[in-house]
């Protein structure tokens, strides 16, 4: 019993690297030399589906569960946009939240029906322990991400 | 002397089974935990406090100055990383492990703390296969165990209890439950 415990404990410590440490790095390195603004993404967004950006922002919001998903704000006030990955290949911690993102990966459009939208944002904000009144939600939504392929974290 | 196949199977089946117990611990706990992350946050443990302020006059526009003033008021001395307007009448400021969301019309003020729960976070951590390649090559290794311990578990038992009886149809049920749910829900 006492070598079972040794060994959960010595496991669990191998996990320390995963803690958060300044310029911390998520997924493939980063590549692309030029950032483009957050706005000017949204600005024509169309434009830029399927290909791959560059962006830098302050980190306003992460998924509170898997960190599956983390939001980072734009040049522009008001304005964020989502950086998505899949359950555990980046996991981004809620500790990031207030620090400096730099993400790759390629920008992707979300078209959700006005069902889909109503339950999108009843989950957003169950996660954000909000109220939300799906009434509120009229119009099928066009949304964007970036999908990332990479990350650092400073 | 020959050694009989069985007793190296029960030799395989006990050593394998006293080495697998601290591991299959990690994993029972975690994968119940992973399944109902959504209900409850196993990761995290987020806890939210409420207060209402007078804003400062200055406005918020006043940057640095409203905000400094606004953590003043609610008595917090920590500096903060940056803030965030996420629309005309919200500012979020950000600090060491906490936000704080500020209504810019009535005064009251969220304050979001989030703290790792540090051992189920490493457990679950460790589940998703996130602690490097060496993790991972142990898990491949655990995972043969289980095998291991599986096939062995088939051969410890002769006769009625074993698989030629009552053992034959639990390992039956055993397949065929999985596949009978994989077949109503996934439609396989």
């Amino acid at each position: 019993m006492q070598k079972s415990v040794l060994a959960v404990l010595t496991l669990i410590f191998l996990a320390a690297p995963l803690t958060g440490r300044a310029a911390t790095e998520y997924g493939q390195p980063l590549a692309l030399g030029e950032t483009t603004s957050v706005s000017s993404i949204l600005d024509d967004a169309d434009a830029y589906v399927g290909k791959a950006v560059k962006v830098e922002g302050m980190i306003v919001q992460v998924c509170a569960t898997r960190g599956c998903w983390m939001e980072i704000a734009s040049d522009r006030e008001y304005e964020r946009i989502r950086i998505k990955v899949d359950d555990g290949v980046m996991v981004f911690p809620l500790s990031a939240r207030g620090k400096t993102a730099r993400v790759e990966g390629k920008v992707e459009e979300i078209s959700m029906s006005l069902e889909e939208a109503r339950r999108f944002y009843a989950h957003q904000a169950e996660e954000k322990g909000s109220s939300f009144d799906p009434e509120s939600i009229t119009a099928p939504v066009k949304l964007y991400q970036i999908r990332a392929t990479g990350a650092v974290i400073e | 002397m020959s050694i009989s196949w069985r007793h190296v199977n029960r030799v395989l089946h006990r050593d394998m089974g006293y080495l697998a117990v601290g591991t299959t611990l990690v994993y029972v706990l975690s994968g119940i935990l992973l399944n109902h992350i959504h209900g409850w946050n196993s990761n995290y443990r987020v806890e939210r406090a409420f207060a209402t302020i007078e804003l400062p006059a200055v406005g918020v526009d006043g940057g640095e100055e409203f905000v400094e003033e606004v953590l003043a008021r609610i008595g917090e001395t920590q500096g903060y990383r940056g803030t965030f307007r996420p629309d005309p009448g919200t500012l979020q400021i950000f600090l060491d492990e906490r936000v704080l969301t500020v209504d810019l019309e009535s005064g009251r003020v969220e304050g979001e703390v989030a703290r790792r729960r540090f051992f189920l976070w490493a457990v679950n951590a460790l589940h998703l296969n996130r602690a490097g390649t060496f993790w991972t090559w142990f898990a491949d290794l655990y995972a043969v165990s289980l095998g291991v311990l599986a096939v062995t578990g088939l051969f410890m038992l002769r006769g009625r209890q074993g698989l030629r009886g009552r053992g034959g149809w639990l390992t039956a049920a055993g397949i065929l439950l999985p596949l009978l749910l994989a077949w109503a829900f996934l439609g396989i």
